[in-house]
């Protein structure tokens, strides 16, 4: 019970137990962060195929590497920082990062259920709709929050492409909103 | 320098908490790439079972094999030897004042050497049902010559019916601590209606036995006067199986 009092969050423990390679934790951790994990790889990767092949990456790595946990932020985080690297470097296997990313012709999902309001579903739906290139910058600086010169680094791309990349996302995500909303006005 | 950009926030405040639940092939690749030691701890114990019951198996097989008489057959004369070489007797009318409880103490001693000295010799023993119970019971008669005092003929015979007149004997011990007593052992194996016929009804046969007997019976009773332990047939032309006799069927 001491121990248990010692330990408030339930993710340290957690941890503890994985270092020790117990299953039950590893299971424990798994089903506490795979469906959001989930959600964050299939923002990038669109299929869900390929996502849940970069989940299953993205845990085994975790599982592997429990100990460079340093314990400092959420267990959270740490997990999807390994699921957003998982993410890159499976698109970069594909080969299909950044390949005329301005030309590529995206998807054109249709907006039939605009009745229901801008979901989470229906944002991700956007966010899918945008060229690769343009999704991923988008993904990386407004939702997971990595400066330019991260995304540079990451992407190895020079910050100005990360930069117009990102106004270019942002300038389509705009107009697919104002195309719904006036959508919706005129039912 | 980063600029909060108002569709960023909107895009992520819409988003946040999305959850998209994997299928069950996602856990089944992570737990098969994380704990395969588990597996092998399993496949390992599993082995380690199959060998303990395998060297059990083997040694209990052993050890059965090993207490079958196998193919040898059975050689008769091993077994009279064995008997007569062990008692000694003397004649019940030379004894003086001896009460006849000592011989048969005597009788139930010397049969317990036997089985340790034939364990020594890491003889075979047959299982008890296999042994052949009329064949061994050998008896003993005693033909006193009271011509002198420390000499004495024995006849070995051997009979079946006889056996609860004849056994008042003597201790060779209880005169051996007064004097030297030298006892002469004349063995004459008689009519052997149990055995096999051949080697009843052929002279030669009996005479030769008579004098092995003979020669056996003087060593082990100068072994028996000294108080050394008493000493088995030694098989002469073949090998042959040697048979620790139980306890109870010496008596």
């Amino acid at each position: 019970m001491a121990k248990l009092i010692r330990l408030p969050n339930t993710d340290q423990r957690l941890v503890k137990q994985c270092l020790k390679g117990d299953a039950k934790a590893q299971r424990e951790v798994y089903e506490r962060y795979a469906a959001q994990m989930l959600s964050v790889c299939k923002r990038y990767l669109r299929s869900v195929e390929d996502a849940e092949e970069v989940l299953s990456n993205t845990f085994i790595k975790v599982f592997k590497k429990i100990d460079q946990y340093s314990g400092e932020g959420a267990l959270g985080a740490w997990i999807r920082r390994i699921a957003v690297n998982e993410a890159l470097n499976f698109m970069r296997y594909q080969k299909n990062l950044f390949v005329e990313m301005d030309t590529e012709n995206h998807v054109e999902h249709s907006h039939s259920s605009f009745l229901e309001e801008l979901n989470a579903e229906h944002l991700l739906l956007l966010i899918e709709e945008l060229p690769v290139g343009y999704r991923t910058v988008f993904n990386l600086y407004a939702i997971e929050g990595y400066t330019h010169k991260e995304i540079g680094e990451m992407l190895n791309i020079s910050d100005n492409t990360s930069k117009s990349q990102l106004s270019k996302a942002r300038k389509q995500l705009q107009n697919r909103l104002e195309g719904d909303k006036l959508l919706y006005k005129e039912q | 320098m980063k600029e909060k950009h108002s569709i960023d926030e909107f895009f992520k405040k819409g988003i946040e908490g999305h959850q998209v639940q994997p299928s069950d092939a996602v856990w089944a690749k992570i737990e098969a790439a994380t704990q395969p030691q588990k597996k092998k701890k399993v496949a390992f114990i599993l082995l380690l079972r199959a060998a303990v019951i395998t060297i059990l198996v083997g040694l209990s097989a052993l050890v059965y094999f090993q207490n079958r008489p196998g193919n040898e057959v059975l050689n008769p004369d091993v077994i009279i030897q064995h008997q007569e070489g062990n008692i000694v007797h003397q004649d019940p009318t030379t004894t003086k004042g001896v009460s006849t409880s000592e011989p048969e103490k005597e009788k139930a001693k010397e049969p317990e050497k036997e089985p340790k000295s034939s364990k020594l010799k890491k003889t075979k023993t047959i299982p008890l049902m296999k042994q052949p119970m009329q064949k061994q019971m050998i008896y003993v008669e005693h033909i006193p010559e009271p011509s002198k005092e420390d000499e004495q003929d024995l006849i070995a015979t051997e009979y079946g019916s006889k056996l609860n007149e004849s056994y008042a004997l003597n201790s060779p011990k209880a005169k051996s601590k007064a004097a030297p007593v030298r006892l002469k052992f004349k063995l004459s194996p008689a009519a052997r209606p149990d055995y096999s016929g051949n080697k009843s009804s052929s002279e030669e046969g009996n005479e030769s036995l008579r004098d092995k007997l003979y020669a056996y019976a003087n060593t082990q009773f100068g072994n028996f006067k000294e108080g050394r332990p008493l000493e088995l047939p030694k098989p002469e032309k073949k090998p042959q199986i040697e048979i620790g006799i139980p306890k109870i069927f010496t008596n």
